[in-house]
């Protein structure tokens, strides 16, 4: 059944226009490069190898700070930590990296996608009712495979753009800026402050955390979307709730009388800060979060909770399945 | 042969029930349903569809709840709902093609199945047009070959017969005599010739009640003596008659005008004269439309 659903998708003007949405985004990251790479071209700007090692100087310093509180503290382990696995401190050219880090978790694509998954998964079933076809879909025998097969796309198309989207960057970035070498190096060698790297990855963890964080989040929403559509009966309905839930996250971060506790939560993990400013929260520092007994780490807090609502998501769908759309 | 078995079957919607403790039990062979508007019929075609679940009672086909053996029941059932709905940038065929994925049907097996129905539904010359460009008729077309693709046993049509033209309508019915033999047909209508035609037995719901089931020899021998025909050209009788009884049928003639009426009680007229029931006549009697409560 999973082909039919593609096929659907695809026939329709909704998977068109997703499709042809896709192909523009990955066609326009060729223009798209990091400013410190278009700086470069001027005059004044510094060279790579001075930029790295003012990096280095700036760990350094932070390494020898006495740390006053508990978040100085933590900044300086780290910058020991950072500094203690680097292995070269002369520059080595990261070009490719920094330039396919930029374009792969380029804003634009991530809003892009977004509009790509409310285009494809608030209409998977809402399109359904309105044709009128639900009813058939509902009294065959194959409906659990239908329905899970939406849902299965909702979890399987996210993952296929983003990793044709990744591919295509991957061979545009080779093509422009020569081969990937040198992804065992630090990666402070890519990233604009050093100071706030969770930890002290290469290139190549860094990268690939950011690419398993990103599909987790494209993921939570293709899943949440459909949610949308399959408690929906139009496509309006569908797509202003999933609107408003992926808002709400960042609408929460306003109410200023809310624990600190949970602002800072919100601040971190709403999917619009997730998706427009992805770069600035993933694999960053964020502190620490005291919560009865316990002193948790507010990234990893957040990767959990971000898995906790794609599991959420995933339980309420084949809930509905069950009882709701049969009700 | 295939049974079905409905038992004390409720369907709520808050304070009101679509359906209200309905009982029966349908053997191979055509059954209408009749009712008019907002009876409940729908609901009840829902719920042997499995579309929707009752609030209380049971279905039961072959001895199995139909809920025990969800996908086994909905392999042998072929639903015709009313408001039937197709993909319009599909063709005939593809349509057809996606729907015997739904039912589970093999490819091989499938594209047979598909040939032949789309050539007794008359759909074959246009089955690689988008079904997007015909006709509500050729629509429901598409909609009874759907029905008929896994050879069910179970048939649920929801006023299939809407917006056919008399010989589709002929021929659709011909084609649910030929294959009923083996078959328990649920057929429902406003249509009354349709049920009149092929219906081994009808079944009339009212206010989401049945409130009788039987064959037609049953059901219009307890009309006997309660349907007159009356003459008059007496324009103050003519009111009278209309605003105390159901009048079925009224024809202006040029010495007199003609009514049928439906009256439980002895009609107080020299000239009424008592007439052998029709169909038409049982439907007027029992369903006061003025009175039907929408559900």
């Amino acid at each position: 059944m999973i082909n039919w659903e593609i096929k659907k998708i695809f026939k329709s003007k909704n998977g068109i226009i997703a499709l042809i949405l896709f192909l523009i985004i990955s066609m326009s990251m060729v223009f798209i490069k990091p400013n410190q790479i278009i700086q470069d071209g001027s005059e004044n700007s510094m060279s790579d190898e001075e930029k790295f090692n003012m990096k280095v100087e700036l760990l350094r310093e932070q390494s020898k700070n006495k740390g006053e509180d508990d978040i100085s503290e933590e900044l300086k382990e780290m910058s020991n930590e950072k500094l203690a696995a680097i292995k070269f401190y002369e520059y080595k050219d990261t070009m490719f990296w920094k330039v396919f880090n930029y374009r792969a978790f380029h804003p634009l694509m991530s809003s892009i996608m977004l509009i790509i998954i409310i285009i494809i998964f608030s209409n998977i079933y809402t399109d359904e009712i309105v044709s009128n076809v639900d009813s058939l879909i509902l009294s065959s025998e194959n409906k659990n495979k239908v329905l899970y097969s939406k849902l299965a796309l909702s979890i399987g198309i996210p993952v296929f753009l983003y990793t044709v989207y990744l591919a295509i960057q991957f061979i545009i970035t080779i093509m422009q800026y020569g081969k990937p070498i040198n992804g065992v190096l630090q990666a402070i060698r890519i990233v604009d402050n050093p100071l706030l790297l969770k930890d002290a990855y290469t290139i190549y963890n860094f990268v690939l955390l950011k690419i398993g964080i990103m599909f987790v989040i494209f993921i939570t929403l293709g899943v949440l979307a459909s949610l949308f559509s399959f408690v929906s009966t139009n496509s309006i309905q569908s797509t202003s709730g999933f609107l408003i839930f992926i808002f709400l996250g960042k609408v929460m971060t306003l109410i200023k009388y809310l624990p600190k506790e949970v602002l800072l939560i919100f601040s971190r993990i709403n999917f619009i800060d997730l998706i427009f400013n992805f770069n600035e929260l993933v694999g960053m520092y964020f502190g620490r979060l005291k919560l009865f007994t316990m002193n948790l780490d507010i990234a990893n807090l957040c990767f959990v909770i971000i898995i906790a609502i794609l599991f959420i998501g995933i339980f309420l769908c084949t809930s509905i399945f069950k009882k709701f759309l049969t009700r | 042969m295939n049974k079905l078995e409905i038992k004390n079957l409720t369907k709520s919607y808050g304070n009101k029930n679509a359906n209200n403790n309905i009982t029966i039990t349908l053997e191979n062979g055509v059954y209408g349903l009749l009712g008019p508007n907002g009876a409940g019929k729908t609901t009840l075609m829902k719920q042997i569809a499995t579309l929707i679940k009752p609030t209380t009672g049971e279905i039961i086909y072959n001895g199995k709840n139909i809920y025990s053996i969800e996908d086994e029941y909905r392999g042998v059932i072929g639903y015709l709902p009313q408001e039937f709905g197709v993909y319009k940038n599909f063709s005939a065929k593809s349509f057809l093609q996606y729907i015997a994925a739904l039912k589970g049907l093999a490819k091989r097996e499938a594209n047979k199945k598909i040939d032949e129905l789309l050539n007794v539904v008359g759909l074959y010359d246009v089955r690689n047009k988008a079904i997007g460009k015909f006709s509500g008729g050729m629509k429901r077309r598409v909609g009874i070959a759907q029905v008929l693709l896994n050879d069910p046993k179970i048939i649920i049509l929801d006023e299939p017969t809407a917006g056919l033209d008399p010989q589709e309508r002929t021929r659709f019915r011909n084609l649910l005599s030929a294959i009923s033999k083996d078959k328990i047909i649920i057929l429902s209508t406003h249509i009354i010739s349709d049920i009149e035609s092929i219906a081994k037995e009808t079944i009339m719901i009212k206010d989401g009640e049945m409130i009788m089931k039987g064959s037609h020899r049953e059901i219009l021998s307890d009309m006997n003596g309660k349907v007159y025909r009356i003459r008059t050209n007496d324009e103050n009788q003519l009111a009278e008659i209309q605003s105390k009884y159901k009048v079925v049928n009224l024809q202006r003639g040029i010495d007199f005008t003609e009514l049928r009426i439906v009256s439980d009680e002895a009609i107080p007229y020299v000239n009424a004269q008592v007439m052998e029931p029709k169909f038409e006549d049982v439907y007027m009697f029992y369903f006061d439309l003025e009175n039907t409560k929408e559900v």
